[in-house]
């Protein structure tokens, strides 16, 4: 199969140009899929700075299912059996590399990849490019979110600053997605057309046909004038142009339920923290109601994390605080955040436990979440043992649990995530940092 | 406007020069003349995607627009802390939507309320519409039209106005444009057979590439037509209408579109403060920061124009809102002071930037040391070694910021690369973390002496006291204005510059100097260039 061809075939499969990995990872099984089964979904949480360890590891542990959660854990008490507490992963592809080592652990985190070298100024200075692959979650839109209206969503709350920092979703190497900050645009991303009366939809949606069209002729003119390599790229622009007029004019434009427009909100500043965290979580979780799409990551502050938390009375720079020492009573404030973002979790699955699917389950038995950080402990930039925890049930793995491993990479638990939606991936991002799937999952 | 005819000519340059040059050794003050210096070869693309600050310039000049819909558009990935980098500019499905609404809108706008600033005749039939199509057209996608185009465009006006009426159709084809990649990217990608190594830009192309880095928006009238007549193909045409866009006001958009990324004030208006220890921080504070930062930028481009006058003009834009510096505007709206003495001398030491490279609770000589090395001589510190213990210097109500940084210089994981970051760092330590001058800290009188310790130029490593000489240091330095140079070009051709460009970069580097640092010839200098006027053949890149 030549290069070009191949690109073709991955071009079709989800929207947008996906890494090669997941070619291999996509036929068979879904064409098996069931229609009518629940939809299966992914969200991926990133949490900056890595976390106050001292509080974070469960303690009691008399066996995987034997423990106690930890205090930072706490929120999550009423959700335990479905959580899997990570140990002993380690996000060894982020010890090197170009970038400082919070850029690289972020473009790492659900990538697997390095960054690329480049020009860019980390925090401390130091130049990175973006990262060298695609994310699990646009991998994932292959497997499990092809046929709904929004291919994935990327959000995030005052991850501001908009370069390898703040960014956590790759649509492919040196692709990344930047998310978005305002519910007030999550908002119209998801219901477009939403309040627009039927007899004035049908006249939109044949002018819009006529003007897409009229688009696409306009684009593929352009082609035949362009190198090789902008023929390429016009072919992504022409893939993302047919699904927009698929999803305007072709699918149904109601919602389950009748969504409230949030508005104007001051979403860089940080005392509406919890507000757009609470706004953008709603449109998520509205979102996987009604089907609207099946994957998404959310940002809770950008790498370099140079904020404060008044909600949580955090007077002081956050990304300062996590170099502080273990002792220092600076640093506990760090746990304070922490123990916050459990239970913001805790808040994602409870309401996935209320999403009722047709066959009786609710989706919180067919969604996986994944909350982890750039790196582990913030005072030392350290890469291993990071603070990774799972919640629900939809890769299929056995929650409940605290388990521990022995120094695997967390490119093994990535490719494990693939493998849990349907894949069948032997390996996931940088392969010099992958040795397979984890056993002791499913 | 006259019709120009226009076929995609395409050029390769008759001297075949080798694509790469090998790495030159910097001449010591001499000169290279300009047809030593080939366009280097680049990964990438000929599609510009238009930036959000160039969709809405856009569509303000093309269709008098002033909502700015492109506010609304994905934002930027930034490569060195710029918004144009033509490979990593990417539509994505949110954008294909914003687009379309943007063109929905801007449509209804322009035909409901200035149609006669696109229809360029009122007989509402066909040959109006074709005019419609071949003379708007041009403007919108900066070139005339194909055959193939225009019919295209005319099938969907016809089908539009059989289904409704003749403006409407001429909304709907509008909005067609708008969403056509014809106008969403800047087309500068001209292509060649091989084995020609580099193609030059055809008029229209070189057109948009100076329109946009000079003036930040689409072409003018007059800079068409001199692409259409064929003038923009010869260096004396290219200089005139370089000259001419350089001499307008609007000169300065292009400019000020630079400097805006390079300070990041999108980042100066979101920094926040604790209240505990600076009670007098409000949202609007930073609002003010940020706007008193630009007129400061504005007012020495428009007023000195170089780079000695940004970092030495005693110079301080301030209103009600920034009354903590000192003279102060009855009322929100700014006023252009000039301050006695000399705490305000300089970009470096405006509130905005001193604030903003500071932490919620104190100055920053971090923050603003990494800048200086990083911006402004290009000597980015390495970052720090994996698996060291970061430990913060602990915050004090008895020593210095200084004193406590000193244990960066006697912990060696610290030591190695702060040895550099903290010297030009400390120079700022009379400004607190909302930029206010101060003489002491915690009762102890201020250190500022520091420097530039490990500059590669010998003049930048100068020992200095406090900032205000520190930015005299750094005004007179070559590697400053290389540094510079090589960051403005790198804007104009959406790309990093990589080792490749060292001749142009050489040569743009000696007439900046030569000039007194004027930010004009610099950008004069750019648009004369080889790299500019050509680009390697695409089918070369690997």
């Amino acid at each position: 199969m030549t290069r070009l061809t191949r690109r073709q075939v991955l071009r079709g499969a989800g929207g947008v140009l996906v890494g090669l990995p997941a070619l291999e990872a996509l036929a068979p099984r879904v064409a098996r899929a069931d229609p009518l089964a629940p939809p299966k979904r992914f969200i991926g949480l990133y949490h900056p700075n890595g976390v106050f360890t001292p509080q974070w590891f469960p303690t009691g542990v008399t066996d995987e299912s034997t423990f106690t959660l930890s205090p930072i854990h706490q929120p999550l008490a009423p959700w335990k059996e479905h959580v899997l507490i990570t140990s002993g992963l380690d996000m060894t592809v982020a010890v090197s590399g170009p970038g400082e080592q919070h850029q690289r652990g972020l473009g790492a985190f659900l990538t697997g990849a390095k960054l690329d070298t480049g020009n860019f100024v980390g925090n401390d200075g130091s130049r990175a490019g973006y990262a060298l692959g695609p994310s699990v979650d646009q991998t994932l839109v292959g497997l499990i979110g092809q046929t709904t209206r929004i291919p994935s969503l990327q959000l995030a709350v005052h991850a501001l600053v908009p370069n390898v920092s703040g960014v956590v979703s790759y649509a492919g190497s040196n692709q990344p997605l930047l998310p978005q900050n305002d519910p007030r645009l999550t908002f119209r991303t998801l219901f477009m057309d939403s309040g627009t009366p039927p007899t004035e939809l049908d006249r939109l949606r044949a002018r819009r046909r006529s003007v897409l069209d009229s688009v696409q002729s306009q684009l593929t003119t352009l082609q035949r004038r362009v190198s090789t390599a902008d023929k390429a790229r016009l072919d992504e622009h022409l893939t993302l142009v047919r699904a927009l007029e698929k999803r305007l004019t072709a699918l149904p434009a109601g919602t389950c339920t009748k969504p409230t427009d949030p508005g104007t909100i001051a979403f860089e500043n940080e005392d509406q923290i919890p507000t757009v965290v609470q706004l953008q979580l709603d449109l998520l979780l509205l979102a996987f109601r009604c089907d609207l799409t099946r994957v998404a990551t959310m940002m809770f502050s950008d790498a370099l994390n140079h904020i404060t938390l008044p909600h949580l009375d955090i007077r002081s720079d956050v990304h300062n605080l996590t170099h502080y020492g273990d002792s220092d009573p600076q640093r506990a404030q760090v746990g304070k955040r922490d123990t916050w973002q459990a239970g913001v979790l805790a808040g994602i699955l409870s309401e996935l436990n209320s999403i009722q699917e047709n066959d009786g389950s609710t989706a919180l038995q067919h969604t996986l979440a994944l909350w982890g950080s750039d790196v582990s402990r913030g005072n030392v930039h350290a890469h291993d043992d990071m603070p990774f925890v799972l919640a629900g049930h939809g890769a299929g793995f056995r929650m409940g649990r605290f388990v521990k491993w022995s120094h695997r990479f967390h490119n093994d638990l990535l490719v494990s995530i693939i493998n849990g939606f349907g894949g069948s991936l032997s390996t996931y991002g940088e392969p010099t940092t992958c040795t397979g799937p984890l056993s002791n999952l499913a | 406007m006259r019709p120009a005819t226009w076929a995609l000519v395409v050029v390769a340059f008759s001297a075949c020069r080798p694509t790469m040059l090998p790495p030159h050794t910097l001449p010591d003050g001499g000169t290279v003349t300009p047809d030593e210096c080939s366009p280097a070869a680049t990964r990438g693309t000929g599609l510009r995607l238009l930036t959000r600050a160039e969709y809405n310039n856009t569509v303000r000049d093309l269709l008098g627009d002033a909502t700015g819909p492109a506010k609304d558009f994905p934002r930027e990935p930034l490569a060195a802390g710029l918004d144009n980098n033509a490979a990593l500019l990417k539509v994505s499905s949110e954008g294909v939507s914003r687009y379309l609404e943007a063109a929905e809108a801007l449509s209804l706008d322009v035909v409901s309320n200035r149609r006669d600033r696109i229809v360029p005749c009122n007989t509402r039939d066909l040959p109006c519409a074709n005019r419609f199509i071949s003379e708007f057209g041009l403007r919108a996608y900066r070139r005339p039209l194909a055959e193939e185009e225009r019919s295209d465009l005319r099938t969907l006006f016809t089908t539009a106005q059989t289904a409704t009426d003749f403006d409407t159709a001429v909304g709907w084809t509008l909005q067609a444009m708008l969403q056509a990649p014809q106008f969403l990217y800047r087309e500068e990608a001209p292509i060649a057979a091989l084995p020609a190594l580099t193609v030059r830009l055809d008029g229209f192309e070189l057109a948009a590439r100076l329109s946009y880095f000079l003036w930040a928006t689409t072409p003018d009238e007059e800079l068409l037509i001199a692409a259409a007549s064929g003038t923009l193909d010869t260096p004396e045409g290219l200089t005139a209408q370089a000259q001419r866009l350089l001499a307008d006001p609007r000169a300065l958009d292009g400019l000020m579109r630079f400097f805006s990324l390079w300070l990041y004030l999108d980042g100066v208006q979101t920094v926040e403060k604790d209240t505990r220890v600076y009670p007098q921080w409000s949202h609007a504070l930073s609002a003010a920061w940020r706007r008193s930062l630009e007129l400061y930028v504005l007012d020495v481009l428009q007023k000195e124009g170089t780079l000695s006058g940004l970092l030495t003009a005693n110079v301080l834009f301030t209103n009600d809102t920034m009354s903590l510096y000192g003279a102060a505007s009855p009322t929100g709206d700014f006023v252009r002071t000039q301050p006695t003495g000399s705490q305000r001398k300089g970009l470096l030491v405006q509130p905005g930037f001193l604030a903003f490279k500071a932490l919620p609770d104190s100055s920053s000589p971090v923050r603003r040391g990494i800048f200086v090395l990083d911006r402004l001589a290009c000597q980015p510190p390495p970052p720090p070694p994996a698996g060291a213990a970061i430990v913060p210097p602990a915050p004090s109500t008895s020593a210095t910021t200084r004193e406590r940084f000193n244990a960066h210089s006697t912990d060696p994981n610290c030591y190695g690369c702060h040895q550099f970051i903290d010297p030009p760092g400390f120079t700022f330590e009379h400004y607190d973390g909302l930029g206010r001058w101060r003489d002491d800290e915690n009762l102890h009188p201020i250190d500022a002496t520091g420097g530039i310790v490990n500059a590669k130029e010998e003049g930048l490593r100068t020992p200095v006291d406090g900032a205000q000489a520190l930015q005299q240091v750094l005004a007179d330095s070559r590697q400053v204005h290389d540094c510079l140079a090589k960051q403005v070009f790198s804007f104009a051709l959406g790309r990093d510059a990589i080792e490749a460009d060292r001749c142009t970069l050489t040569q743009v580097g000696d007439r900046f100097m030569n000039s007194g640092g004027n930010f004009k010839e610099l950008m004069l200098a750019i648009a004369q260039s080889n790299a500019f006027r050509a680009n390697t053949n695409p089918e070369l890149t690997p």
